[in-house]
């Protein structure tokens, strides 16, 4: 790069991740919790001071997820007044927060990252509970999806004997067409979870899958030219 | 021009949809990523976790846990239904260095990013400009100005942020449909001019 600026600012700051002023920031996100990796499972460890953001209403850890309803914080994108009570477990739940949509405040206390990811340390008795949900499977064979692989539920009679999770997802996915990332928010489990499920589905032959734009077609001029024309015709 | 799709208002796709697009909205907490994807998308904003796993440098706490551990990150994302074939959904992106495989996922497969920049926290974004640039990927500049903040030139930015001079800095209230869809209409006129070149 030709400037000095930022390079310089960084190189003078005591840590470039971490800016002293940024509540998201100072460590209090170390040492993570390591919630859903098997082969590295291990409680986490002591957890250092507390975050100097304190969230003002009662987050879970992000390690204590359990199969529905974790997401406390989901859905709540204007501040923090807007929580939703945790979901029990069941039929999906397909909307985020009636409303939520609107265009928001300014958003001075923009309710993700860290801060929020970070919560409260402490709460963590559940940790290995998505794996149950994939049956200790690892991530091995998911790689056919990614964030916006949009998926379907095929035109197939399922079997009686499949798991919940699936069945939830089969569910969800029998209304229509869904990006990867909306199932995981919909169904409020984490990203990998989900692409577990749905690669065993996949494979079972339950799901019809959309695969996303090839790596060579991304800075292609007409995806390009058809993203410009729709967000003109949209909002222009 | 301006009809929605049918199923804007859905939870669904159309069914016609045939590609996905994405586009990485970034910044430091607290910069507006999260209003500037509600006020754009057609559906609620969802929200995720991702798992990541990071080099083990600084985490000595975690005993016994050698080289890598994982934890998750949230994220929230929208979605803009674009034409009968194409729908782009905007990921936000939390703005931490250390979150190397949650970056990794997020821009694999972006078009380009969006950061979102406070001109009276300017220093803030440095460390995120430098992971868009680490990972490649094209993006512009979107400086929030609300009704009160005095707006600074942007030759002063350029030279703050150490922007290339064909980096676009375009300025947006991301409460604001017609100002956060400008914005993005900024990144992709500008994707298309790099594509341009570098296909000719």
């Amino acid at each position: 790069m030709n400037g000095f600026r930022r390079r310089n600012q960084r190189a003078d700051s005591s840590g470039p991740s971490e800016p002293a002023e940024s509540p998201e920031q100072g460590g209090s996100f170390d040492p993570p919790p390591a919630p859903f990796d098997p082969a590295s499972f291990d409680p986490p460890g002591p957890f250092e001071s507390p975050a100097p953001f304190a969230p003002p209403a009662p987050f879970e850890a992000p390690g204590s997820f359990e199969a529905t309803g974790s997401f406390e914080a989901g859905g709540s994108f204007e501040g923090f007044e807007s929580f939703e009570p945790p979901v029990p477990p069941g039929p999906f739940e397909p909307f985020g927060v009636p409303g939520a949509v609107e265009p928001a405040t300014p958003a001075p206390d923009e309710p993700l990252d860290l801060a929020e990811a970070a919560g409260s340390p402490g709460e963590s008795p559940e940790l290995v509970r998505p794996y149950v949900i994939t049956n200790g499977r690892g991530l091995e064979g998911t790689e056919k999806f990614n964030l916006i692989t949009l998926v379907t539920a095929a035109d197939r009679p399922r079997p009686a004997h499949l798991d919940p999770e699936k069945h939830r997802l089969l569910d969800l996915c029998g209304g229509g067409m869904l990006s990867v990332a909306e199932i995981a928010g919909h169904m409020r489990l984490p990203i990998g979870i989900v692409k577990v499920l749905l690669s065993d589905l996949s494979t079972e032959g339950y799901l019809v899958v959309r695969p996303p734009v090839p790596r060579a077609q991304l800075a292609d001029v007409s995806l390009l030219q058809e993203v410009l024309d729709g967000l003109q015709a949209r909002f222009g | 021009m301006g009809s929605r799709p049918a199923s804007a208002d859905g939870v669904y796709l159309d069914d016609a949809v045939k590609t996905a697009a994405k586009i990485l909205v970034v910044g430091h907490f607290a910069v507006g990523k999260t209003t500037f994807i509600g006020t754009m998308s057609e559906i609620p904003p969802l929200r995720t976790e991702e798992q990541m796993t990071q080099a083990g440098a600084h985490l000595d706490d975690l005993k016994g846990v050698p080289d890598k551990t994982t934890t998750t990150v949230a994220m929230d994302f929208g979605r803009i239904t674009l034409s009968e074939k194409l729908v782009l959904y905007l990921f936000g992106t939390p703005g931490q260095e250390r979150f190397v495989q949650v970056w990794e996922d997020m821009t694999r497969g972006a078009l380009g990013a969006l950061v979102l920049v406070d001109p009276e926290r300017l220093k803030e974004s440095f460390p995120i400009i430098d992971l868009v640039e680490q990972y490649g990927l094209p993006y512009a500049i979107s400086v929030n100005h609300f009704d009160d903040t005095p707006i600074r030139p942007d030759s002063e930015l350029r030279e703050a942020l150490d922007l290339l001079p064909e980096t676009p800095i375009v300025t947006c209230d991301a409460r604001d449909q017609k100002s956060s869809a400008d914005a993005l209409i900024t990144l992709v006129r500008y994707l298309q001019t790099r594509t341009a070149r570098s296909t000719t």
